[in-house]
């Protein structure tokens, strides 16, 4: 038998294959090494995305990410205000939680772009916290790796279900404490 | 190498008892199999990890005392044992024991092994080589935990669809990283 394909793999490793397709996999994969490498990397990416902190985070990742980390600094920011988080290795992350209205929001849209309006990061459709009005914009301590400016001009745009759409605006700056 | 003896060879070694070391082969020979096979029928890894253990105990027993009648079929074997361990377990409400005991490890832990922060990052570059779509997909499902039905919805297309995009992300991020590891 041909060996089922990596994305096989990863259905079986989600239990998103037919019953009959499962146990035709399963037949295979214990008797084949290859397979077996397989469902490794599969399960190896799952792990690391589980790890993975998103730039923008749900209510509920935000909620785990405060009970486990003392240390996390959360600054709220409104519309039109500037905000700077400090980093290094004593405060890996911060969160920069942009206030705005959003009572009417089906949808949110995250813009971010350098001082001079060069967009480096587009993100549709991002998660928001509809009752408190707020979108929480993750910053971590390895991202000083990145390039591109430490300052970043944010625009929300949050639409409506008539079609509406409102833009809010926020500078968010963060400064990196040598190691 | 122990590694090129047949899955027969294996079960006639053990038998015979004149290989030390073949009750060890069949342990790496099999070990990772079933604890992923755990992993996806028990959703847990404390509970995968007691599959391995109870698995190759009944395995090596059948084996040792001559109850495994074609050595051929070792890996059916072990399967056929894999899902009998696994509905027993399943009987016994193991799996939610395990999993509170998981979720209390979990406590203590800043990262499972085996994940650093440069796989992180590496995962994050593949990400951005994604498709679109697929890219949103991974987002939503993994990092952001959204329902099936929601993000189907959102992208306009039928839950199945939006499954076989997910295994194709998938398939694509793994073999992304098995490329950034081997570069």
């Amino acid at each position: 038998m041909t060996c089922p394909s990596l994305s096989t793999a990863a259905a079986w490793v989600l239990g998103e294959l037919e019953p009959a397709d499962e146990q035709a996999f399963e037949e295979h994969y214990f008797a084949c090494a290859a397979c077996e490498a397989r469902v490794m990397q599969i399960q190896h990416v799952l792990r690391t995305l589980h790890q993975s902190l998103p730039p923008v985070l749900t209510v509920e990742r935000r909620r785990a990410l405060e009970g486990r980390h003392t240390t996390i600094q959360s600054v709220p920011v409104k519309p039109g205000e500037r905000a700077v988080i400090h980093l290094g290795p004593s405060a890996p992350i911060g969160l920069w939680v942009m206030s705005a209205d959003l009572s009417e929001a089906s949808r949110v849209d995250f813009e971010g772009s350098s001082p001079d309006g060069e967009v480096f990061l587009s993100i549709a459709d991002v998660p928001f916290d509809r009752e408190r009005g707020e979108v929480v914009l993750a910053c971590q301590e390895h991202y000083r790796n990145l390039p591109g400016p430490t300052e970043m001009h944010v625009q929300l745009t949050a639409t409506s279900a008539d079609g509406t759409k409102r833009a809010t605006h926020y500078v968010l700056d963060h400064h990196f404490q040598s190691r | 190498m122990e590694s090129d003896l047949t899955d027969a060879d294996l079960v006639s070694s053990i038998a015979a008892g004149t290989n030390a070391s073949a009750e060890a082969s069949l342990y790496r020979r099999f070990a990772r199999r079933i604890e992923m096979y755990g992993m996806r029928h028990l959703g847990s890894r404390v509970a995968a990890e007691d599959l391995v253990q109870q698995v190759m105990l009944r395995v090596l027993m059948a084996i040792r005392e001559g109850r495994l009648e074609n050595p051929g079929s070792l890996a059916s074997f072990v399967l056929g044992t894999c899902r009998n361990v696994t509905w027993d377990t399943r009987r016994a409400q193991i799996r939610q024991r395990a999993i509170e005991r998981e979720a209390a490890a979990l406590e203590d832990t800043v990262e499972p092994p085996g994940v650093t922060e440069s796989d992180v990052r590496r995962l994050m570059g593949c990400m951005g080589r994604l498709p679109e779509r697929e890219a949103l997909v991974v987002r939503m499902t993994f990092l952001e935990d959204r329902e099936v039905d929601e993000i189907a919805a959102r992208l306009a297309v039928t839950s199945g669809n939006l499954r076989v995009i997910r295994h194709r992300a998938l398939a694509k991020l793994a073999a992304c990283l098995e490329g950034a590891v081997s570069q």
